[in-house]
């Protein structure tokens, strides 16, 4: 058994391409043909390769930055430069005298190092002897790929170039021909539209579309075809659907109540911002400041939905500072994500292991987003504080004018009310209010116990230890005549707070209430309070109930009543009154200091809204008076108008945005030691990382900044990042294969001239329609997808691109291509999520009482990309085809091929209602088996099929028992089920 | 070899009669070539399925397999310095303090097992199984630490155990995947999804999760108005055609979707066949303690016997709730742990004790673990009073039986504190390198090539734990 330290390699050392290379297995030849791109991770860090090897296999484990013993960190040039406690390491060009040899060769009489491993293999030794000798250069100091500037490579001259259509097409040409081999020919007509279509709209062609273009044979058709498409509405939805997997848009807050929230206004903005080919740098600007641009407005404020699409806890107990610092963390980590293509996360506790970016650079770039708007609500005492952000009501088509008019109504209907409560009937109201006194209340009933203790102005004080539950039992006299009971929680300083709840607020929780007559309980028709706490209702006593029902946070240190009616002819006699505090939630929450007396006054609930009234001015009597019911139908009037005015208001949608809060010169941040939120280190000021280009005084003071800076020309990384995704959105695949992490973990590209060169032109104008324009009229691009058993050994991942892949498509885009195929698709863009058929039972909420209600008509019917989107409940069909939870930034989705896919468009009900429109939509059309036949075949997969694909399908009909119309609708069902029909060719 | 690849092929594409399935497995096999799976068929071989009882969250071992008297003597003292000096947790900081268990140890079987009280029926398997008290991993966060134990590397991305094990030996159901996920407690595992993921497989090795309460599989019925004969003329008009679309295409992938197709039809019978709880016995039930349409563990524990039974492969069961950091009641050690305990015990006991009885221990290998232990110290997150331990990479204990693991083995210790292995440490990769021995397939020998080099589940390392082996 090997020693345990050997087993606690870190993994990033053990993850080493070289290392794993070194163990092939015994036995087993290298592959004969050689890799196409040597991808070797080279860990760019500045030393001789080979011996960075030995030092990050043999040495690291222990010597790095995280452990050093010794004081030594072999991970880095500047560190081993440095050298340990032991001091200089190397000298170079003298390997006897340094004391990295002393110690592995074991000469200096220390412990031979590794330490406790078996010693340096002996060409190790000699490598690093060599090294030395050789003046321990650092090696190669080359730049990452990535992070070099973008330098336009020459596009390839090749001789013979009649295939290659526009540049891209010389670099992949050239690529394809270095390896000895040619591009596929084009793809078919049929294919090529179905291609295009899906990829510039998402959806597949139409019936008329297909025969337009298979009869046009003018050079032009293609490119006039790419024009249509590109000008067509559903362009933007379809490159919003890559955008909001980035942008991690969801309808729903996340975590534990995952309650709902209006963020569909930045999905609009999104599509629109694709449909009006907005300059990738403004759309970066609008998402990241929008807020803070001069030119902003609403729609730059709504942008800014991009930073606000981060989860919102609302659980209780949690921190509130934490909850939103863990907000700012998912906003600096997608911004790094979607722009740097960078894992700058990784640095949130320690420098980054493989890329340049210390932990500094984490909270400088953290500390951009530091400086935005929220509101404390809620009551931090008991745990349920939150940190609100703004939201800014964004009327929609027709709002406007319909709460104009709310408005006006309501002012009339107020004015009228206002002059009627100027006549006598308010004068003699006030004045029966003053001056008619209430009948006095009775003695003070006495508390069982001998804790309570008699204390001043006939109440009693509890003088114990507090329980954390406890019923107050008082006795007293119910006389005939009572007709109310007054129950007084009074102050004390001697509580916590001032009382009158003996709780560490000073508050009180009643729980329960009940009156017994010799035994008998008395029922209670009304309990009314002076102050009761948000979110609590004290009536809820006199039903008898036992729940949490009045207590007085934030009105600790002063007097509080309630007030209990009784029914008349209740009984009399010896009585008792239970104050019950049983709240398991709130223990030690019982009043304090009490006093229990009853009334006889003919109307007890007047004793608290004459006190309410007492002191109140003329003018604020006369609201009071206005809602008195004296003036009733006035009154009901105004009532209505506000509430019609309120509805209107309420009807407006509220964006989720950030604002800027002032602050002086760069907003900071602490940063946070091994990324503890409670372990403040320094305070450090908004930067971008410090090896990227230097950033202007102006691109640190804000996010506006920020949103400068990344679209800077020499920003090595945003247009190649950007090229990449859009890249892979046509080819299934990046140029560089690592979406997420362009670092020195992530693949290398496999056309790196290719990608320089697209992102050096999209550097220049950001001109996202130009840049697809020129991806999807290259030959590249229209080359035939049909698989290349001849290279699948040469290149299994097709980095050559000598032909098209077939891609399965995205679980919106399936769900879209089925409401095309059988003519159920509601083609409206934006507004509100829509929620089409979901199974019972998905959507359980514990917590926010929202439920899936199938939206209705044709509303149901609406593209994949309007669907609501629940974090923790994703929508089951989506879920299945890989759709990820928009939890975080999404940078690639999977494409799974599983028995759950073939069982969901095979059973869910879904499909079926699509099978049966489809059947119905053909059989309307087409009369003869086999025209229906081909008509239903073109619309699933915009091709027509073979004569043994048709005879097939009538061999189906021909089997299936059912009545005719049943046995299309499984025709279609079959048909929407061929993997074709949800495959881009 | 060839025994393999007949495995391979007759889980794949058994009775499926047609030129596509051959045509795949073709494919495959030339792909197999490649791959080099080394799994040499071995007689000594005994277990033919996995079931993992992944206790996520992290359970601790201080408080139900690893009793430390120290910790008495010590209990409430600073930790020794030099221990934790430069040491990383997740919620604990400055110099935390020592914290014996609130529970109590006892020997149990004729192996005399340690085991705490909150475990009773632990007790009654304790002669069948290996507890291994010095795991190790690298990982001390939830999600990268239940990923690493799934898959051998904590970022997500890499195959699962399951789908390297399905990859290798192919499935011996023709009915159902060969690798089932099932999922209870408080909520999915931290790593999701990423935890059962194919990786760079072939998305045909994904773990499958069925759900235990309502429709287990999604979708699995057929929906109204469609009877099973129309179903099955229709799924062989759409495989037939599909095979049409192929010869144009070529596209493997094509071929894979046309295996699933036949698997989701023959799901669509099995996976109702398998839910037929009522066939059970009422002594089984009562031995599991199932409830009936709840989301539950024992439900699970029942579901995954009838599972192996049927021949899938690998079956996984995930218990979220084991996180006791003690920061309030619910998740500290006197109220939190013995709930999931509770949850789970009789379970997980009954599993093994009901697989023994049917004879099925010996080819099935059960195995318990979490994805890290806890650490010796009370965590006292924000001054907290409740008791609880924060997450500890160093030392956890788990348990295996069957499928040719010793019996009544108490394996490995950790030292008087439990802060580090003391003796025999287990690190995931050689747990792994062990599991898939015990399942005939030497671990270096089962690769995949991707992106230029060869990998495995056990990356660069793991050895076989041979002392466990019987």
């Amino acid at each position: 058994m090997r020693a345990v330290a050997n087993r606690l390699l870190p993994a990033w050392l053990a993850a080493a391409g070289s290392l794993a290379l070194g163990l092939a297995v015994p036995g087993q030849a290298p592959p004969a043909q050689p890799a196409l791109s040597p991808r070797s991770n080279d860990p760019q860090l500045g030393f001789d390769p080979q011996v960075w090897r030995v030092f990050k296999a043999s040495c690291a484990v222990c010597h790095n930055s995280d452990g050093a013993s010794g004081g030594l960190d072999l991970t880095s040039e500047k560190t081993l430069a440095k050298g340990g406690v032991s001091g200089q390491l190397v000298v170079p060009g003298a390997p006897e005298q340094s004391e990295l040899v002393r110690r592995i060769t074991g000469s200096s009489g220390k412990p031979v190092m590794p330490l406790g491993f078996k010693p340096l293999a002996k060409e190790d030794v000699q490598r690093i002897i060599d090294w030395i000798k050789n003046g321990a250069r650092a090696g190669s100091t080359e730049v990452h790929w990535s992070y070099r500037p973008i330098v336009k490579p020459p596009v390839p001259d090749l001789d013979v170039d009649a295939w290659a259509r526009n540049d891209i097409d010389r670099f992949v040409l050239d690529r394809i021909r270095k390896a000895g081999q040619e591009p596929s020919p084009e793809a078919d007509k049929e294919a090529l539209l179905r291609r295009l279509s899906l990829d510039l709209t998402g959806l597949p062609p139409t019936i008329e579309e297909l025969d337009r273009f298979l009869a046009d044979d003018s050079p032009q058709a293609y490119d006039q075809q790419v024009e249509r498409l590109l000008a067509s509405p559903h362009y933007g939805e379809r490159r919003a659907l890559f955008w909001l997997d980035l942008a991690r848009y969801a309808d729903t807050n996340g975590f534990e109540a995952d309650r709902t929230r209006a963020a569909w206004m930045y999905r609009d903005y999104v599509i629109r911002a694709f449909n009006e080919n907005t300059p990738f740098d403004r759309f970066t600007s609008e998402q990241i400041a929008g807020d803070l641009l001069p030119d902003g407005g609403t729609r730059g404020k709504v942008a800014t939905g991009f930073l606000r699409n981060s989860m919102f806890n609302e659980e209780g107990g949690v921190d509130p500072a934490e909850g939103h610092f863990a907000v700012l963390l998912d906003r600096a980590d997608t911004v790094a994500n979607v722009w740097l293509g960078s894992t700058l996360e990784c640095a949130r506790c320690h420098d980054h292991k493989y890329d340049p970016f210390t932990q500094d650079d984490y909270y400088s770039f953290l500390a951009y987003f530091s400086a935005t708007k929220y509101e404390k609500r809620g009551d931090n005492l008991v745990g349920q504080e939150k940190w609100y952000e703004p939201t800014l009501p964004v009327p929609q088509p027709g709002q406007e004018k319909a709460l104009a008019e709310a408005e006006a109504s309501a002012r009339d209907a107020r004015a009228k009310l206002e002059e009627a409560a100027k006549g006598p009937e308010f004068e003699a109201w006030a004045k029966r209010l003053r001056t008619e006194r209430l009948d006095p209340l009775g003695p003070a009933w006495v508390p069982q116990g001998s804790y309570w203790k008699q204390a001043e102005a006939d109440s009693w004080r509890w003088e114990g230890p507090t329980p954390d539950q406890y019923v107050t039992r008082l006795d007293g006299t119910l006389a005939a005549g009572s007709t109310g009971i007054v129950v007084e929680a009074l102050p004390d300083p001697g509580f916590k707070r001032g009382g009158p709840g003996l709780s560490s607020g000073g508050n009180f929780i009643v729980t329960s209430l009940r009156l017994k007559v010799n035994g008998e309980p008395v029922p209670l028709q009304n309990a009314a309070a002076s102050f009761t706490q948000s979110g609590y209702d004290p009536s809820s006593l006199a039903a008898g109930l036992t729940q949490d029902a009045w207590a007085i946070y934030p009105e600790p240190g002063k007097p509080h009543r309630l007030v209990v009616t009784l029914a008349p002819g209740h009984l009399s006699g010896p009585a008792t009154l239970e104050v019950g505090q049983e709240s398991k939630a709130w223990p030690q929450h019982m009043i304090g200091r009490i006093r229990v007396r009853a009334t006889t006054t003919p109307r007890p609930h007047e004793i608290i809204s004459q006190e309410r009234l007492k002191g109140l001015s003329d003018d604020e009597l006369r609201s009071a008076f206005m809602k008195s019911g004296a003036l009733a139908d006035l009154e009901r009037s105004d009532r209505e108008c506000q509430a019609r005015l309120e509805a209107a208001r309420a009807a407006i949608p509220l964006a989720l945005v950030v604002e800027e809060a002032p602050h002086e010169g760069p907003p900071s941040a602490f940063v946070r030691e091994r990324g503890a939120f409670l372990d403040l280190g320094k305070e450090v000021r908004a930067a971008p990382p410090a090896f990227l280009p230097k950033p202007s005084p102006a691109e640190t003071e804000s996010r506006l900044g920020l949103s400068h800076w990344l679209t800077r020309k020499d920003n090595p990384l945003v247009s190649r990042v950007q090229v990449n995704r859009v890249w892979s959105q046509f080819f299934g695949r990046g140029l560089a294969p690592s979406l997420g992490d362009m670092g020195t973990k992530g693949v290398p590209p496999t056309q790196p001239e290719l990608l320089d060169f697209l992102a050096s032109e999209f550097s220049t104008t950001w001109d996202v329609k130009a840049l697809v324009r020129a991806i999807v009229t290259s030959a590249t691009y229209r080359q035939s997808s049909r698989f290349r058993p001849e290279l699948a050994q040469l290149d299994p991942e097709n980095d050559l691109l000598a032909r098209m892949p077939r891609l399965r498509l995205e679980a919106e885009t399936i769900h879209d291509a089925l409401l095309a195929a059988s003519g159920l698709l509601n083609p409206a863009i934006g507004g509100p999520s829509v929620f089409p058929f979901q199974p019972e039972g998905v959507w359980n909420g514990p917590y926010s009482g929202e439920s899936w209600t199938r939206s209705p008509g044709v509303e149901s019917y609406r593209r994949g990309i309007y669907t609501f989107w629940k974090r923790t409940a994703t929508y089951p069909a989506f879920e299945i085809f890989d759709a990820p939870n928009r939890q975080a930034c999404t940078v690639a989705r999977q494409r799974s091929n599983t028995p759950l896919q073939a069982l969901a468009m095979l059973n869910d009900p879904f499909v079926l209602e699509a099978s049966e429109a489809l059947a119905e939509r053909t059989t309307k059309h087409e009369s003869g088996t086999a025209a229906r036949f081909d008509l239903m075949f073109r619309l699933c997969t915009s091709r027509r099929p073979s004569q043994k694909e048709s005879d097939r399908g009538l061999a189906l009909l021909a089997e299936l028992k059912g009545t005719d119309a049943e046995n299309w609708v499984l025709v279609a069902n079959t048909l929407l089920n061929l993997e074709e029909t949800r495959t881009r060719p | 070899m060839n025994d393999l690849r007949n495995l391979t092929r007759r889980a794949l594409f058994a009775e499926t009669g047609n030129g596509i399935g051959k045509l795949a497995l073709a494919s495959m096999l030339t792909g197999i070539g490649a791959r080099s799976i080394a799994a040499q068929a071995n007689p000594k071989v005994k277990a033919k399925s996995v079931i993992f009882l992944f206790m996520a969250g992290a359970p601790s071992q201080l408080d139900l397999f690893d009793p430390k008297p120290t910790l008495y003597l010590h209990d409430g003292e600073p930790i020794p310095e030099e221990l934790v000096k430069g040491e990383r947790f997740a919620f604990i900081r400055g110099t935390p303090k020592l914290l014996a268990s609130p529970h109590t140890f006892h020997q149990v079987g004729r192996s005399g097992q340690w085991v705490s009280n909150l475990l009773p029926h632990f007790a009654t398997i304790a002669d069948d199984v290996s507890v291994v008290r010095s795991m190790v991993t690298d990982q001390f966060n939830h999600a990268p630490a239940q990923i690493f134990l799934n898959t051998g590397f904590q970022i997500p991305g890499r195959p699962s155990m399951g789908s390297w094990l399905t990859y290798g030996l192919g499935s011996e159901s023709q009915d159902l995947p060969g690798f089932v996920v099932l999922l209870s407690g408080e909520n999915d595992p931290d790593g999701g999804r990423a935890c059962w993921s194919n990786g760079f497989l072939p998305s045909i090795h994904q773990g499958v999760v069925m759900r235990s309460a309502g429709e287990p599989v999604m979708f699995v019925a057929n929906p109204e108005g469609v009877d099973d004969q129309e179903r099955k003329a229709t799924i062989g008009a759409i495989n037939d055609l599909n095979r049409l679309g192929h010869e144009r295409t070529l596209d493997p992938e094509v071929e894979t979707t046309i295996a699933q197709y036949e698997l989701a039809y023959r799901m669509q019978s099995s996976v109702p066949e398998l839910l037929e709880f009522g066939k059970e016995t009422p002594e089984t039930h009562t031995l599991y303690g199932t409830e009936p349409g709840k989301r539950s563990f024992a439900n699970n524990c029942l579901l995954a016997r009838r599972l192996v039974e049927r021949g899938v492969r690998c079956v996984q069961l995930y218990h979220r709730g084991w996180d006791h950091h003690g920061n309030a009641d619910s998740n500290d050690l006197t109220h939190g742990l013995p709930r999931l305990c509770l949850e789970t015990d009789q379970a997980a006991a009954a599993l093994v004790t009901d697989l023994k009885q049917r004879g099925m221990l010996d080819d099935t290998l059960v195995v318990w673990a979490g994805e890290f232990g806890r650490t010796p110290m009370n965590e006292a997150r924000g001054g907290s009073t409740f008791l609880g331990r924060d997450h500890h990479p160093r030392a956890f204990t788990i348990w295996l039986a069957g499928g040719g693991v010793k019996s009544g083995l108490s394996y490995g210790s950790t030292d008087e504190l439990g802060y580090n292995v003391a003796s025999d440490p287990v690190h995931v990769h050689d747990l792994h390198a062990t599991i898939l021995h015990l399942m005939g397939i030497e671990h270096t020998g089962l690769t995949y090539s991707h992106l230029g080099r060869n990998f495995r589940l056990t990356d660069v390392a793991g050895e076989v734990v041979t002392g466990l082996l019987r």
